[in-house]
């Protein structure tokens, strides 16, 4: 019996096939699923912030674009994956309130995309798919079986990546 | 200042300035709605982020919320949310008009109407924060979005995320024609909003 395993705001888990993994209402959080074309293993994580740094309440290491990456990252070749063979699928970093007369610059949303697309690019995980931006929140499921991230989007057909 | 260690003197002056907000919002909204309207006594909680879009039915429950930004010597956010169903009751009630279940049913008159009625709800809240300590609250324009409760809620619990890992959450509830509309109202101040709120009270942290 396959199981769909939760991953929370700020959080990061594995998952082994035939369970398949999710989060819930990505807003300007990022979703970033790892995976490889022949391991039954992946990892989710739900990243809220680009770094670390910014931030002196930095406990949690998995809300964090830098240290989430990382540990997540080292958990997974723990289980014996190969950073070479590693590849990426990313969604999320909406911008959910328009406000008026505010200026644009960098919204959290688009901060988080950028920093976790320049990290996989330093350690060269090559991402494969992404659904980012725009200003709809985001709940993703990833089947390793298919390698299929689907995403669900209040009011919208389903969709993968 | 850790808001899991807000002390029930701390809470109870929330919970006053809640109240105060209360009595201006319900007599604003009632003429505006045309209604006799009775708001209930806000509940003031510290809840954890995973357990923030349980109270408005999960992470995935549509719902629709009004946020305004606020700056002066308290600053911060606050934020209005509901289910899209109640906020459908209160404009099909404003606008008379009904709705069908289909989240898209739901158009700009609905979303002007609720981010007004949002408006006046955050506006008192702030007030009654400048009648009690006498400092300086300032307001922006209002946004709202309507979609999953988890994704909505990011862009409050981002800013929470900065400083810890709870929100200080002032439950509004009001009746409607003995009908409830269940509401919530999210405050976030920074740390220093909070201190100089309950130093102008006289009860330093």
């Amino acid at each position: 019996m396959a199981n769909v395993i939760r991953v929370g705001i700020g959080d990061w888990k594995l998952c082994t096939s035939p369970d398949t993994i999710t989060t819930i209402g990505l807003g300007s959080c990022v979703g970033i699923v790892i995976y490889t074309q022949n391991d039954k293993f992946c990892g989710l994580l739900h990243i809220m912030l680009p770094s670390s740094k910014e931030i002196a309440n930095n406990s949690n290491r998995a809300k964090f674009a830098d240290t989430g990456l990382v540990d997540m990252i080292k958990a997974l070749e723990k289980q014996g994956m190969k950073r070479s063979l590693m590849k990426a699928k990313i969604a999320g970093g909406a911008k959910m309130f328009q406000f008026t007369g505010k200026s644009d610059l960098g919204s959290v949303g688009d901060r988080n995309v950028i920093a976790v697309k320049k990290i996989l690019g330093i350690i060269k995980i090559p991402i494969v798919a992404e659904d980012c931006g725009k200003d709809f929140g985001r709940t993703v499921i990833f089947d390793n079986e298919t390698k299929n991230l689907t995403i669900k989007c209040a009011g919208q057909p389903d969709k993968k990546i | 200042m850790n808001n899991q260690e807000l002390s029930s003197d701390k809470i109870d002056v929330l919970r006053e300035i809640g109240n105060i907000g209360s009595g201006h919002a319900t007599s604003a909204l009632a003429s505006m709605l045309d209604n006799s309207l009775r708001m209930e006594v806000p509940n003031v909680k510290v809840m954890s982020f995973d357990d923030l879009s349980e109270l408005v039915g999960g992470a995935d429950t549509v719902v629709a919320a009004v946020l305004t930004h606020f700056k002066g010597d308290v600053s911060g956010m606050i934020m209005f949310i509901l289910e899209i169903k109640e906020a459908k009751n209160l404009t099909g009630h404003m606008l008379h008009k009904t709705h069908s279940d289909d989240i898209k049913d739901f158009d700009y008159m609905d979303k002007s109407a609720l981010k007004e009625v949002g408006n006046i709800l955050m506006s008192s809240y702030l007030a009654s924060i400048n009648t009690l300590t006498n400092l300086g609250v300032r307001n922006e324009p209002p946004a709202i979005c309507v979609d999953m409760a988890g994704s909505v809620l990011d862009y409050p619990i981002i800013e929470l995320g900065k400083v810890g890992d709870n929100a200080i959450i002032i439950d509004s509830k009001f009746m409607d024609n003995d009908e409830p509309i269940n509401g919530f109202l999210l405050f976030v101040a920074d740390e220093e909003s909070y201190e100089h709120i309950f130093n102008a009270l006289g009860i330093g942290c």
